[in-house]
């Protein structure tokens, strides 16, 4: 119970569109993501789902229940939000309580279950010694559980949150996630999880929806929009560091195939993406290829790129390693632990994984092949 | 398209307040206008010409007749003289005094005293005023009985050429709280390091005031001044208790002539004319407010 | 330590060392009338004609005046007390509910005319008493509401409307919004959103809004003239106003009473004096 489906959903405040035209199917029991960089729509979605703002144009579902202008109370929605909106007047136990008081009648509940519930979450996240405090006095992770507990004690349909994790420093943030996935998965309610942290979004959903500029760029597993981008604001905006992409242009081939001309070698392109180039007669585009999916060396081999180190940026157990191929082109090349200690000014030679390379048009920023 | 429903929620949250501001407020305000032109029946500005031009001297708005006291002004120009008097004089104390009291120790104290004359009730400030203005117990006239000055060592609200005097310097000593305040918290609002960098420029406590403080509590001067001006022309309680207008009408003000019409005079009519006179000078300054506060309300 | 000293420099300096004595010596003058309030109020009015109030030495401290001015035959000062508390409370509590409610919805909804009716709101804000009185008194006659309480609480409630509906929006305006929301998405309705998450959250406000309300219904004095023309109907102000006989001014008597008039204000002043202070900027600085 807890399938979202948005259709063609639209809202614009004033002159901005904020939303413009979004289709998403979320699946009943899914950890589902919203990714994007600011201002991108991603928390007017949240918002719209919550029915905290109706849309201007298109419909929103919710177990085939068409809920577009409902009032949040009659969504069975839950939401956590980036500061937890906790009621600072209220005890942990009174916060935690709200959302059933105010369906005590629908819901049918005594004091005593209530307080049963109360009790049975509070448990299960670890905060039942601070049912009495306010949340003045709580930690802010402390907070957050409390956040968590409101919104999971009524049994919601879906699960919303704005970057639940954002306002907690990073060793907890590390922490909180790794839980929220496994309570996620043990109570197996629709999540809807709004961020702008690539690397949460990957670590914790069975789909991220990438947005930009108020329309989904992708919907995928985040295998899926890792491996196979299908724009170049993926590909950049996924990934630490982000994808490279190399500006190359189209140029007459040997053989029959046009080839790449790109800042230090020139490579035939393979079969399918010339066959899309030719029939839109494209002229320039981005060649992108993931910093692992480069070997460096200091020996030349057969087909290898010749390069001068920029400048090596240590990871801990990897490093990054910046290499000028010319014309002002830095490759980004992770290096899993250095066999070779590796300094500005050597020359090296990298050698790409032709099957993990990405063509991306230019002018559309559209994947080609 | 299916639409949202427009909710109800915002009017029955209003309709209580406007209802109360509808029938105590609004109603009434224009039923005074109605009368101030109504009589017998038809409108015209009868009522106006009647009201103006009248120089009794408790109901004079503008000239008292010939041979009284001198200055042979109305109420009107009570109001006014008292806005030329009052304004520049309670602005510009209530600045240098937020502005000294930065270097003032237990600053917080004097302000709390010059703050009360704004907590008490006016009936009781204008009071004090006739208290100490008094020949037999007040210190006004004794300070200028040792100085010397007969002509001021009496009881000033007993004389048409110091009764009004009177009173405004009352009302300073009840007002300067107000400027004090608001210019004491937009002193606050300017960083102290402009004043810092002034005084390493080698600017000395003449040029910090006039040259850094002064512009950048301008808005804070004109909400003193649009204040203040307010709170001149609706000017009633202290005079009430103070002069009741006298003598003569020398100290009388516009919303004392229209309470002397209505419960004195029992002349409705002419009372609802120099109220709506009233109101017309206060919308100036009124609209201003309401036109800023809709502007930060933003 | 080191700030220490250095504010102690500064405080020796010539400029400085003038400057505090101007700051004093003003605060002095504007203290000695109520300095000369009060002696007059505790020592026999024959002493204080004769000697002046300001000459201490010998000075017989009684509070005969205090007795005399609370339990006066015709204007009774303890009578006067009862009035204003009972005008006062109800034209503070009434009008901050219903004022609230509407605030809340010019801060948190949007509805037709809305900014029209705020205008209209803030420019009430500016209008003189005069201009509503004489109306207000024909009507009220009729209804048989002059010279009763009812019919001066609620002209207090409706005057007093307008700017707290200002002051309260304003107030709300700086709340969080996503408190509300939390409420919201947990089911609750807009009135029960605003009696259990947002009134308890205004409580400074509204506490600000109260206290400025009833000291200034506390003070007044133009509408009780009008609408409470029945001396035993009179409030504290009308009292003391009237003690000043035509001809003899007994200062000690109408002292006494001024004290009584004015420590309820200053009380609620100084033991709220935070809550006052925030509400009374509020009115101004913000409008």
């Amino acid at each position: 119970m807890g399938e979202v489906f948005l259709d063609g959903v639209v809202k614009r405040f004033g002159r901005v569109t904020a939303v413009n035209g979004v289709t998403l199917r979320i699946r009943d029991g899914e950890f589902f993501v919203l990714l994007g960089p600011s201002g991108c729509g991603k928390t007017t979605t949240l918002r719209l789902i919550a029915g905290l703002e109706f849309p201007d144009e298109g419909r929103i579902y919710i177990d085939g229940e068409d809920v577009t202008y409902k009032d949040p109370k009659d969504r069975n929605v839950a939401m956590v939000f980036q500061n937890y909106a906790l009621y600072p007047h209220m005890t942990v136990f009174d916060n935690i309580a709200f959302p059933l008081y105010m369906r005590r009648r629908e819901l049918g509940l005594t004091k005593e279950e209530i307080r049963k519930r109360v009790v049975e979450v509070a448990r299960l996240l670890r905060i039942d010694d601070l049912l009495n405090r306010k949340p003045g006095q709580l930690s802010g992770g402390q907070q957050q559980r409390v956040a968590l507990a409101r919104a999971l004690v009524r049994r919601p349909r879906v699960w919303l949150m704005d970057e639940p994790l954002s306002n907690l420093d990073a060793l907890l943030r590390l922490a909180m996630r790794a839980e929220l996935k496994k309570l996620q998965k043990d109570l197996g309610i629709t999540t809807v999880y709004v961020t702008h942290d690539q690397a949460e979004a990957m670590s914790m959903a069975d789909r991220i929806a990438v947005m930009n500029e108020g329309r989904v760029v992708q919907v995928g597993s985040p295998e899926d929009v890792y491996l196979e981008p299908r724009h170049v604001f993926v590909a950049t905006f996924i990934g630490a560091p982000p994808m490279n992409l190399i500006e190359c242009k189209i140029v007459e081939g040997v053989g029959p195939n046009p080839a790449l001309e790109c800042p230090g070698f020139t490579r035939p392109l393979p079969g399918d993406a010339a066959r899309v180039v030719e029939a839109r007669g494209i002229k320039s585009v981005y060649l992108g290829v993931r910093p692992e999916f480069i070997a460096i060396s200091k020996a030349e081999t057969p087909g290898s790129i010749p390069g001068i180190v920029y400048v090596v940026e240590p990871l801990g157990s990897e490093h990054v390693v910046n290499v000028n191929i010319g014309e002002d082109t830095i490759l980004k090349v992770k290096v899993l632990g250095l066999r070779e200690k590796l300094r500005p000014g050597d020359k090296v030679y990298l050698n790409i994984d032709w099957s993990k390379v990405k063509i991306f048009d230019k002018a559309t920023g559209e994947v080609l092949a | 398209m299916g639409r949202r429903r427009t909710s109800l929620t915002p009017i029955l949250f209003i309709i209580p307040a406007f209802l109360f501001i509808l029938t105590i407020v609004i109603g009434p305000s224009l039923a005074t206008v109605y009368m101030s032109f109504s009589v017998e029946g038809k409108l015209t500005l009868e009522k106006y010409f009647e009201v103006v031009t009248e120089t009794s001297p408790k109901k004079a708005l503008v000239l008292l007749p010939e041979g009284l006291e001198p200055p042979p002004w109305g109420a009107l120009v009570h109001n006014i003289v008292w806005m030329a008097i009052h304004i520049p004089l309670v602005t510009l104390l209530g600045l240098f005094l937020a502005y000294i009291l930065r270097y003032t120790i237990g600053s917080s104290i004097v302000k709390a005293i010059i703050f009360i004359g704004m907590v008490i009730p006016m009936v009781v400030g204008g009071l004090i005023i006739r208290f100490m203005f008094d020949k037999d117990v007040g210190v006004v006239p004794i300070v200028f009985d040792v100085l010397g000055l007969e002509s001021l060592a009496k009881t000033w609200t007993s004389y048409p050429q110091l009764s009004l005097l009177a009173l405004i310097l009352g009302s300073v000593w009840l007002w300067t709280g107000f400027s004090l305040t608001v210019y004491s918290a937009a002193l606050h609002a300017i960083p102290a390091s402009y004043i810092e960098a002034a005084r390493i420029d080698g600017a000395g406590h003449w040029h910090i005031f006039w040259k850094i403080v002064f512009p950048l509590v301008k808005p804070a001067t004109i909400i003193v001044v649009i204040m203040t001006m307010l709170w001149d022309l609706k000017i009633f309680d202290i005079v009430y208790v103070a002069t009741l207008g006298g003598p003569g009408g020398s100290s009388n003000v516009l919303a004392l002539v229209m309470y002397l019409y209505m419960a004195r005079a029992i002349d409705y009519n002419a009372a609802a004319v120099v109220a709506v006179i009233l109101t017309l000078l206060t919308i100036p300054p009124g609209l201003w407010l309401a036109l800023r506060g809709v502007r930060s309300g933003r | 330590m080191a700030v220490r000293g250095s504010r102690l420099r500064l405080y020796l300096r010539p400029d400085v060392v003038l400057i505090n004595v101007i700051a004093w010596g003003i605060a002095l003058v504007w203290l000695l009338p109520f300095i000369g309030l009060f002696m007059v109020s505790v020592r026999p009015y024959g002493e204080v004609i004769v000697r002046g109030w300001w000459n201490i030495a010998g000075a017989t401290f009684t509070m005969d005046n205090y007795i005399k001015a609370w339990g006066h035959e015709s204007y009774s000062i303890a009578q006067g007390y009862m009035n204003s508390l009972i005008v006062a409370l109800p034209s503070t509590v009434i009008p901050i509910i219903t004022a609230s409610l509407a605030a809340y919805a010019f801060s948190r909804f949007s509805f037709p005319l809305k900014s029209y009716l705020f205008l209209t709101i803030i420019l009430l804000m500016a209008l003189p008493q005069q201009i509503v009185v004489v109306p207000l008194f024909l009507a009220m006659r009729s209804l048989g509401l002059v010279n009763t309480f009812p019919g001066i609480i609620l002209v207090h409630s409706g005057w007093g409307m307008a700017w707290i509906i200002f002051f309260m929006k304003n107030f709300f305006d700086l709340l969080p919004r996503e408190v509300e929301e939390a409420a919201k998405v947990d089911g609750a309705s807009d009135f029960k959103i605003f009696y259990k998450i947002v009134l308890p959250l205004s409580l400074p406000g509204i506490l600000s809004a109260s206290v400025l309300q009833f000291t200034w219904v506390w003070s007044s004095f133009f509408f009780e003239l009008i609408f409470l023309v029945d001396p035993s109907k009179w409030v504290i102000t009308q009292r003391i106003a009237s003690m000043k006989g035509e001809y003899l001014v007994d200062w000690g008597l109408i002292a006494a009473g001024s004290v009584f008039a004015m420590a309820v204000p200053l009380l609620v002043y100084v033991l709220l004096q935070k809550y006052y202070i925030r509400g009374f900027m509020g009115w101004t600085v913000k409008g």
